[in-house]
């Protein structure tokens, strides 16, 4: 996920960020934040924390026909109506994003109204449901078949098509607050499906990573100091056992959890049910340190420092010179496995590395563990593409 | 058949069912419980005290029982994060504005300061130890 800071046409811009999530990646205004997180969906809100931008994707089997999907959608619209005739813009950024898809446009009996998608990607196997909440008078407009350039010459008037317009490619981009059709048709052009890639982009908030497409999203939350994935391998849903675990954590604020002592002292504690053995010091490559917006290419360097930290009880007294994070240095520890009696149950020693970008006051953490913890170079890789967007 | 029926709100008092919109809860202006006491505590940071609210029937029954006059009142300690908010409390910051010198002093990412600020918020609210000043019409 090279494209962090582009906008839908790939020149970069302030004034858009990559979202990725469920194996769909867009380019949003900066503003728009998380607002609802499922495991298959995202819902964004804009700047006032309006619902505005929804999708949703599903592996699919067999197959997939977009006109009964759709004509599902259109019966879950009760109170409202749903109609097939939209804005040429929303259409032509629909036919941009790949694969098939059949656009709608909806309007609701409280006057609201927004413009969706069925969307299929037969490459990877998905399908998906995109829906842009249109507000104000371009959503009277939009939702109502208006089009653009049309002899009304609809979009041009609204104040969220006057902002869009305006933005030029040399101005600081920024959709308005009232999103309409023709904002939305930009955000729609920058969707793309990451199923076929083999990889599981993730870019929320403030942290981005990516990680293999053999692993599943299992479990995550994004609490407040704390954002958790957890991905766990196919085979683990299939035998009920735990085959490959990655867990990637973030932490902040860095300075208060760690309350300027022993970071490993604190990461035998943070993750205790990984059972972290002696630590050892990481160096970090300048890039990891000093670029925070270059994650994909921030990388920790292999190499030990030979400083080792055993773990300490949490009775015991003050530090004790286990040093804190070095500035962007790491920590990392083997992991113990809990001893089994029965052979299948074993699992291998699994790995955890914790570090603190500079100047970001956040703490990273990668850990894999199971029976077939994930390979050292995947974990590698792994390292190198987490990192912190700003915010 | 409903057996019992809520109350209404009376007039100029935000009834429960009414939910403030985001931009109007970044706007509230949280104040201290004045009979909240305040003071250092020895780890660190603030340890309030707080008196117990009580039904109204259980108070009254516990007046006729208990000779003791005073209410009874509980303490809660506050880490360092909770005591940088704890001292913008006071009627002046509003959420948002307490939301922002979290982001500047702990580098957070602005939602996560908004809900860390509004869960602390609501947690001192549950326990009576704050209010919130809606904002000026």
């Amino acid at each position: 996920m090279t494209d962090a800071e582009t906008r839908p046409g790939g020149t970069p811009d302030s004034g858009w960020r990559r979202v990725a999530w469920a194996g769909i990646g867009l380019n949003v205004p900066r503003g728009w934040q998380p607002g609802a997180i499922e495991r298959d969906g995202l819902r964004l809100e804009d700047r006032l924390g309006r619902p505005t931008f929804e999708f949703k994707r599903t592996p699919v089997r067999g197959a997939f026909s977009l006109e009964k999907h759709f004509a599902r959608v259109a019966r879950s619209f009760r109170e409202g109506e749903v109609r097939r005739e939209v804005p040429d813009a929303w259409a032509e950024a629909l036919a941009r994003v790949g694969g098939q898809g059949l656009p709608f446009a909806w309007s609701a009996k409280n006057g609201g109204g927004g413009l969706g998608a069925v969307l299929h990607f037969p490459d990877s196997g998905a399908a998906g449901l995109v829906q842009a909440v249109l507000r104000g008078e371009a959503s009277a407009r939009s939702g109502g078949g208006g089009r653009r350039g049309g002899p009304e010459g609809s979009d041009a008037s609204g104040d969220g098509a006057a902002s869009v317009d305006a933005a030029g490619p040399d101005r600081d981009f920024r959709l308005g607050d009232d999103l309409c059709a023709a904002g939305a048709a930009l955000v729609l052009s920058g969707l793309r499906d990451h199923g076929a890639d083999g990889r599981w982009p993730v870019a929320l908030f403030d942290v981005r990573t990516e990680v293999p497409g053999s692993l599943e999203l299992a479990a995550f939350h994004f609490r407040p100091g704390h954002f958790q994935l957890v991905f766990r391998a196919d085979a683990a849903k299939r035998h009920g056992r735990t085959i490959t675990e990655l867990r990637l954590d973030r932490v902040a604020p860095a300075d208060v959890v760690l309350g300027g002592g022993d970071a490993a002292r604190w990461a035998t504690k943070f993750f205790a049910e990984l059972r972290p053995g002696v630590f050892e010091s990481l160096a970090v490559s300048a890039e990891a340190a000093g670029n925070e917006s270059g994650g994909s290419d921030a990388a920790v360097a292999g190499a030990v420092n030979g400083e080792r930290h055993a773990p300490r009880e949490a009775g015991e007294g003050p530090s004790g010179g286990g040093p804190a994070f070095p500035e962007g240095g790491a920590i990392e520890a083997a992991c113990r496995p809990p001893r089994r009696l029965v052979p299948w149950l074993r699992e291998r020693p699994g790995r955890l590395r914790v570090w603190s970008p500079a100047g970001s006051n956040r703490l990273l953490a990668v850990s894999t563990r199971g029976r077939r913890p994930v390979e050292p170079s995947v974990f590698e890789e792994v390292c190198a593409a987490y990192a912190l967007v700003p915010s | 058949m409903r057996w019992f029926r809520r109350k209404s709100a009376p007039a100029g008092i935000v009834s429960s069912g009414t939910v403030p919109n985001r931009a109007e809860s970044l706007a509230c202006r949280p104040v201290r419980n004045p009979a909240v006491r305040e003071s250092a505590n020895p780890g660190g940071g603030v340890r309030l005290t707080y008196p117990l609210a009580f039904k109204p029937w259980f108070e009254s029954l516990t007046c006729r029982f208990v000779a003791e006059q005073q209410p009874p009142t509980k303490r809660i300690d506050l880490d360092e994060m909770g005591t940088f908010c704890w001292e913008r409390i006071d009627g002046e910051y509003t959420v948002a504005q307490i939301a922002e010198a979290f982001v500047g002093r702990y580098s957070l990412h602005p939602r996560e300061a908004e809900r860390a600020v509004g869960e602390f918020l609501r947690t001192l609210g549950r326990r009576g130890i704050v209010a919130m000043r809606l904002p000026e019409a």
